[in-house]
């Protein structure tokens, strides 16, 4: 093997920095500035992987956000057209969370936050606009909770429709829990 | 297993063209997120998060996976291999990241375009600008990657080349003799 050490004679000494056929070559600045960049670039994707538990649009919140479960939501069982029902969900974040609720055509309800109707003001009103033919709802359930974390006591409430001539509602009545 | 010539140039096209398309969709993209911020009119706003919705999977996820399955085919087909070079390891790392994070981030697009076609006013659901503009600039590095291809071979590649230099020098020394014996 080539002893690549300079010799002791000044004068003839060679610097050994250039690639011999034993010495593969050096790697190029860009590689390293390119390679702190993409580092970087990862790092940071993955840092906000983390951060945000989710990866979902900015300025106004995701659909699936930080300790939220929307399918818990979905899977609870549908409350009935006439009776309503509680909806305890936990979110750290701004959150649009999908809840399908199946109700008869033409019902009526609204959806309460943090205390149940009629006390509370609804958060949201929904009507079956679909043909009548359809048996689903879609609501669209937007909390700001300011970045913390915050424990809410949903009520779903729906209205018979317009047709029975009765509003199912009742300050007496115990709602029936559905889901956590 | 170097490709030949025809196939390796059918694979360059669809590499190229799903490659470009794939900018050209993320541009498109950009586009409408930037019309569903600014508009005020309710139509216009919720057709423009439909549209994102339909793009990003049948357009942006087909092209992103074709690049990269045709690039990971241009790699192992012609000379320039996977890991010999420091471009093509870094356009790897990067396409692979890119559409990664585009399968990700799919679903929450998709939500988006439902809520907007189902609420009455679309006008404030989140808008998508940071990742689309990211997006932009990864896939234009990308490009640049591709067409100026900078100097740098991977010690992986050094030895490739070596090696296969050693092979060519054999084969001139065998051939040499021969030609002065005849």
């Amino acid at each position: 093997m080539t002893d690549l050490r300079p010799s002791p004679t000044p004068s003839t000494t060679t610097p050994a920095t250039a690639p011999t056929e034993d010495r593969p070559p050096r790697t190029p600045r860009w590689v390293w500035l390119f390679g702190i960049v993409v580092g970087l670039f990862l790092l940071a994707v993955g840092a906000f992987f983390v951060v945000s538990g989710d990866h979902g649009a900015e300025a106004g919140g995701g659909v699936h956000g930080a300790g939220n479960d929307p399918s818990s939501v979905e899977r609870a069982t549908a409350p009935d057209v006439l009776s309503p029902a509680w909806l305890r969900v936990a979110t750290a974040r701004p959150t649009l969370w999908p809840i399908t609720v199946p109700v008869a055509p033409g019902a009526a309800g609204t959806l309460c936050f943090g205390v149940s109707c009629p006390d509370g003001e609804p958060l949201t009103e929904f009507t079956d606009t679909e043909a009548p033919a359809a048996r689903t709802s879609r609501l669209f359930l937007d909390f700001q909770v300011g970045g913390q974390v915050r424990t809410a006591d949903v009520t779903l409430e729906a209205s018979a429709p317009d047709r029975a001539g009765q509003d199912a509602r009742s300050a007496d009545r115990e709602p029936t829990r559905c889901g956590r | 297993m170097i490709m030949p010539t025809r196939l390796r140039k059918i694979a360059l096209t669809v590499h190229v063209t799903s490659s470009v398309g794939w900018l050209g969709a993320v541009v498109a993209f950009l586009a409408l997120d930037i019309t569903a911020q600014v508009s005020n009119d309710v139509e216009t706003v919720r057709a423009a998060y439909l549209a994102m919705g339909t793009i990003i999977w049948y357009v942006l996820i087909p092209f992103a996976i074709a690049a990269l399955l045709t690039g990971i085919v241009q790699s192992l087909g012609t000379v320039w291999g996977f890991f010999r070079h420091y471009w093509v390891v870094f356009k790897l790392v990067l396409t692979v990241v890119a559409t990664l994070l585009l399968v990700q981030y799919s679903p929450t697009v998709g939500d988006t375009a439902d809520v907007a076609a189902s609420i009455a006013d679309p006008r404030g659901l989140p808008s998508f600008f940071l990742h689309s503009v990211g997006a932009l600039v990864v896939l234009l590095v990308l490009t640049i990657l591709a067409v100026f291809k900078p100097r740098g071979t991977t010690r992986y590649g050094w030895r490739k080349q070596r090696e296969q230099q050693r092979r060519q020098d054999r084969r001139r020394k065998i051939t040499v003799p021969q030609m002065q014996q005849g």
